[in-house]
Formats: C-alpha cells, sequence, structure tokens
C-alpha cells in the first residue's frame, strides 16, 4: 500500500529511511530529533529527497530514477499538524469547504455536513475555529484533510496538544475514520502507547534510521536495540558480559545478577546488553544465594510502585503491586528466566 | 482579599497594567518634540493668510491633483508591492539578500537625485522617454510622472511593511493548503493574502502620506500639474515663508484626515490576525 525509500539532507542531518507496508495504518515513531517529521515532510513533497521513491498504491509521488517528484499539490496528501493546521480566517464549514475536491462541487454543503458528522461536529459549520476546543480543532482538521478526498492522511502528532482523557477518545474516533474512509494512514508520534494503539505496521526511527519495524506486539515483545528498549517500557538497560549459553538463552553476568536473557546472542563471548521491563523484576526477602538489593527511592506510580535499587554498582528499577519496602530496606532481586532480553547498543548500528 | 494584585478594583473587572512610566515619559518626550513645533508654526500664523492660501492651492488645482496622484501611486505600489512582498519573504532565490537591499534604496538616496535619475530614464531625451513620447505618453511635467515620483519613494514602506507581513504568517497555513490541492497562486490569494491583510493595510496610509508629501523627486520630473507640495515651493519662492506655510496647513489636514479614516476602518495598527 504504502512503499518509501528516502535519503534526504537538511543541513548536517541525514535521512536514510526505509519501509513499506501493506496495512493501512503506519506510525513513525521515536525521540525528537529522529527524522519523524522529516519524513512526513518528504512524503508530503515539502522536502526534496535526494535520492529515493515513494508509493502510494500504484501512484508514485516520487522516484529520482523516473525523475518524478509530484509537488504538494498534485500529491493528494491530507495534513494534520500539531496547530497551525485550520485557516483562522474561515469558518469551520469554511474549513473543510477549502478541502473539498472538485468532484464534489455543487454537492458542497452536504458533503462539509457528512463530514463534520463523521468527526462528531454536526453544526459546527457556521463557528469561527478560534473559539472550539483544542480537541474538536483536532476535529475539524481531520473533517478538513479528509475533505479532499487524500490518498494518503499524514498525522504529525495531531493530539499531542491536547488534554489527555480529550486525547485517548480522539485517537479511538480516528480508527474508526481511517477505516470508515478506507484511507491509509502514516501517523507521527513520539509516544509509544499511542504508537501501539494506532499502528498496523510500527517503524521506530531514530538519528535519520529506521531502527525496527514491525507490528506494535512484536516491537514491544523483541525490542531490538537500547533505544527501543526504553520506548518500549523495559527501562532497565544493562551492560554486562556474556558468560555462557543455556539451551536458547544466554547466560549475562552483570555485576551481582545473572541472568538467562533471550534473542539474538552477540558474537563472541565479549560484552552484553539486556533489558528488563521493571514490571519483571521481582522482590522478596534478602536471603543467601540471591542477590541483593538497597532501596534508594520509592515512587508511587499509577496502579503500581515504581522502586529504584542500587544493586552493586547497578541500578535497578523494580514495579511493585502491593506493599512496597521503604528507602534503605534490603531486598532480594530476581530476574526470572526469560524476562530479560538482548538489545544492541545504539551506537553499534550507527 | 487584599492580595489581589494588579487586578484590583470592582469585583469582576479586569484592569490591565498600564505602560511602565519611563516608556510613557519616552513616548510623551517624541511625541512633544514632533508636535511642537507644528504648534509654534501654524500658531504664527495670521489667519486671513490661512483662508487666502488654501483659496489660492484649491484655485491651483493643488489638492486634486495631490490627492489624484498620491491615490494612484498608492494603488501602483499595492499591486506591485505585495507580491513583490510576498517573493521575499516566501521564495529562496539567488541575490535575494541583495534584492532586499534594493528595496530600501529610494529611502537612501535624496528624492532629489531619485528625480534626476527618473529624468534619466523617462525623460524625454533618453530612448525610453521618446519610445513612450512617440506613443502620445508623456512623462514629464505630466500626472504620470508625479505618479512615478511618488512611487518611487513611497514603495519601501509598503513593501517593508508587507514583507513582514507574509513572514509573519504561520507556514504550516501554506504547507496545508498546498496539501490539499491547492497550488501556489491560489494558495497565495486565499490563504497567505487574506492573513497577511492586516499588516498590508498598515502599510498602505504610510505610503500614501508618503507619496502626498513627495517633494524633491516630483519637482524635478512634474514640475506641472502641480502638486501642494511644489505649489508650497513655489508660494516660498514668490511670496516668502510667510504665505507659503499655510499650504503646509492643508496637507497636514488632508493627511490627518486619511489616518483617522484608516484608523477608523481599522486599518493600520493591527498584528497579522493569527494565533
Amino acid at each position: 500500500m504504502l512503499a518509501v525509500d528516502l535519503r534526504a539532507r537538511r543541513g548536517s542531518f541525514r535521512l536514510e529511511v526505509a519501509f513499506a507496508t501493506e496495512r493501512r495504518r503506519l506510525v513513525l515513531v521515536g525521540p525528537s530529533g529522529a527524522g519523524k517529521t522529516m519524513t512526513l515532510m518528504c512524503l508530503a513533497g515539502f522536502h526534496t529527497p535526494e535520492r529515493g521513491r515513494v508509493a502510494v498504491g500504484e501512484t508514485v509521488l516520487y522516484d529520482d530514477r523516473r525523475r518524478i517528484n509530484l509537488p504538494p499539490w498534485r500529491r493528494r496528501v491530507g495534513l494534520v499538524l500539531q496547530s497551525y493546521t485550520l485557516l483562522p480566517h474561515l469558518s469551520v464549514g469554511g474549513n473543510v469547504a477549502y478541502g473539498l475536491a472538485r468532484v464534489w462541487r455543487g454537492r458542497e454543503r452536504v458533503r462539509v455536513e457528512t463530514l463534520l458528522a463523521a468527526v462528531g461536529l454536526s453544526g459546527y459549520a457556521e463557528r469561527s475555529p478560534g473559539g472550539l476546543s483544542g480537541g474538536q480543532r483536532q476535529r475539524v482538521a481531520l473533517a478538513q484533510a479528509l475533505a479532499s478526498d487524500p490518498r494518503l492522511l499524514l498525522l504529525d502528532e495531531p493530539f499531542s496538544a491536547v488534554d489527555a482523557p480529550v486525547r485517548e477518545r480522539l485517537r479511538r474516533d480516528l480508527l474508526a475514520l481511517v477505516d470508515a474512509f478506507q484511507v491509509p494512514l502514516v501517523f507521527v508520534t513520539h509516544d509509544f502507547g499511542e504508537a501501539y494503539l494506532l499502528a498496523e505496521t510500527l517503524v521506530v526511527l531514530a538519528g535519520g534510521r529506521v531502527i525496527q519495524a514491525g507490528t506494535p506486539a512484536d516491537v514491544a515483545a523483541r525490542p531490538r536495540t537500547a533505544l527501543v528498549a526504553q520506548l518500549v517500557g523495559a527501562s532497565n538497560i544493562i551492560a554486562g558480559t556474556v558468560a555462557g549459553l543455556a539451551g536458547t538463552a544466554t547466560v549475562v553476568r552483570a555485576g551481582p545478577l545473572r541472568v538467562r536473557a533471550r534473542g539474538d546472542p552477540p558474537g563472541g563471548g565479549g560484552p552484553a546488553t539486556f533489558c528488563v521491563r521493571p514490571a519483571d523484576v521481582r522482590l522478596g526477602a534478602p536471603t543467601n544465594g540471591r542477590p541483593i538489593g538497597t532501596v534508594t527511592r520509592v515512587l508511587p506510580r499509577d496502579g503500581a510502585t515504581s522502586v529504584v535499587l542500587s544493586v552493586g554498582e547497578l541500578t535497578l528499577e523494580a514495579a511493585v503491586r502491593g506493599r512496597p519496602p521503604a528507602v534503605g530496606d534490603l531486598v532480594g532481586v530476581d530476574i526470572p528466566d526469560g524476562a530479560a532480553r538482548l538489545v544492541v547498543q545504539d551506537a553499534a548500528i550507527e | 482579599m487584599s492580595e489581589r494584585g494588579w487586578q484590583s478594583g470592582a469585583p469582576g473587572v479586569r484592569r490591565r497594567p498600564g505602560a511602565p512610566w519611563p516608556l510613557s515619559l519616552a513616548g510623551v518626550l517624541l511625541v512633544a518634540y514632533l508636535v511642537v513645533p507644528f504648534v509654534f508654526g501654524l500658531a504664527s500664523l495670521d489667519p486671513t493668510a490661512i483662508a487666502g492660501a488654501i483659496r489660492g492651492a484649491a484655485a491651483a488645482g493643488a489638492v486634486g491633483v495631490s490627492v489624484m496622484t498620491a491615490t494612484a501611486a498608492t494603488l501602483i505600489v499595492v499591486v506591485l508591492g505585495v507580491p513583490l512582498a510576498y517573493v521575499l519573504a516566501r521564495a529562496e532565490f539567488v541575490g535575494k539578500p541583495i534584492v532586499n537591499a534594493l528595496v530600501y534604496l529610494p529611502l537612501v538616496i535624496p528624492p532629489l537625485v531619485g528625480g534626476v535619475l527618473l529624468l534619466d530614464t523617462f525623460g524625454p531625451y533618453t530612448p525610453l522617454g521618446a519610445w513612450l513620447g512617440a506613443r502620445g505618453v508623456t512623462i514629464t511635467d505630466a500626472p504620470a510622472g508625479i505618479v512615478l515620483a511618488q512611487v518611487f519613494v513611497a514603495a519601501p514602506y509598503l513593501v517593508v511593511a508587507s514583507r513582514v507581513a507574509f513572514e509573519a504568517v504561520e507556514p504550516s497555513f501554506e504547507q496545508v493548503s498546498y496539501a490539499l490541492g491547492r497550488p501556489p497562486l491560489v494558495t497565495f490569494l486565499r490563504v497567505s493574502l487574506p492573513l497577511a491583510w492586516p499588516g498590508i493595510l498598515a502599510g498602505v496610509p504610510l505610503a500614501w502620506l508618503r507619496a502626498l508629501g513627495e517633494f524633491g523627486a516630483t519637482i524635478m520630473v512634474a514640475y506641472h500639474p502641480t502638486t501642494l507640495p511644489v505649489y508650497l515651493f513655489v508660494q516660498f519662492g514668490a511670496q516668502g515663508l510667510r504665505e507659503a506655510l499655510p499650504v503646509a496647513l492643508v496637507l497636514v489636514v488632508l493627511g490627518a484626515a486619511v489616518v483617522a479614516v484608516a484608523q477608523a476602518a481599522g486599518l493600520g495598527g493591527h498584528r497579522p490576525g493569527v494565533s
């Protein structure tokens, strides 16, 4: 459905990304400065790559070899940005009508009302965008983008400036809209939770590169690099050394810890890095034979308590349900088999 | 109920903090400097002289010529200057800093020199002047010459105001318009221009006033028909300062009327309505 292969530069920043999907919803996720927005600008035609190809279905938007580079106004991509999307000098209905494709000529009013109804804003046509809430504004922006019968929807952090409860509704409504209008979606976010909810195909960008791509469940379960591990919430990232193999697992020693980690073992018996989710770190009585940690911080969180420990030279975070230990307590630390996963340090893939 | 900060006064009534006094003081000083010479100068005038000057200026047709030419010049400046301002605000091209600097050029050179340059270009003995003359278009000593001189000096005011107004338009509005399939000219007319309009309009009275007061280039290019500033100069030469000064009053009144109209119409003083 969407095939992207780009090399582009802006100042000293280099973007080199390739991804493709047959699914309708693709999410680009990564930290700020990863190149997400620049990728989107290349898709929309506002940034000209040095080389590559962008195709939506049968339509080629850009191909340097065939010298195809459609200007933005011929690409038919609906663009929704975090803000500054709605034209302040037009009414809500005027904004949606501004986007209408030619085929709707003569039926403008009906189509505008249909689109506003689709985003849950029936009867808002006469209002001014300035009088709307942030969430309502982004709904109108979606209606405006859909009005052009786009072959691709490009959304750049569209819900980041919206209050959290409203954001959750907007995300769900977006899923329904994309299905109802059958329009492919490229969604940019730095929020993995949002990405997980919206994506059928997830592409993780960092430093202008794709560092991992796959289904959200696959990426969450098998982060390939330390950065992806961080992003998916496996926030304990620990460097150690390979101590041997145990079946398909790799035994890694890090300070007093000795874990059996899954994942691709690094070549040789040298250094290895693994990640563990805080929820997978088990705390118990400080008995002999298991690593002992000292509780340094206890932070209440939603649903569980975050307990930060010093284990030898290492710092570990555990998410504890039930009664948490107190600062200064000694606790036994247990990382169950299979909870740890080998990851690549991101510097290694540059 | 004592700690209400600057929101004191009647409940529910918000008082805005005024300007800090050093700013007000600076403002008062400048306004005084601008106004006081007029007060002294005009106070010295004899009312009968004023009436005579107004009659004289009207008889010479100077008021009509000045208003018509300044208005024509402003229209030309808007029609050509707004597109130039948009290009300067948005387009990237080689030599852009040079074009940007050229726009300020009429402000730098004395208008008299500007008039000489216009004569060297459009005068009857130049190739362009001869070519135009052969087609019945006279520039020198004609309203066309006055308008040319006024466009020359008034253009920078409008171009700079418009460029700033276009630069203040959030580029994402234009991007969204392109993405919705609107090509550049449509996007300019339906998005950039309406959003920059208040700022552009702030430049219109500036250009009109500068055209109205234009003297140096005008007197070189077109001594006739007589504009108000030229009439003032003629009176000064013929009858001296006392007879010439009342003509300035006519200019002041005309200018004040235009500023008042512009402010009442909500022009000027507005920032581009983007938030």
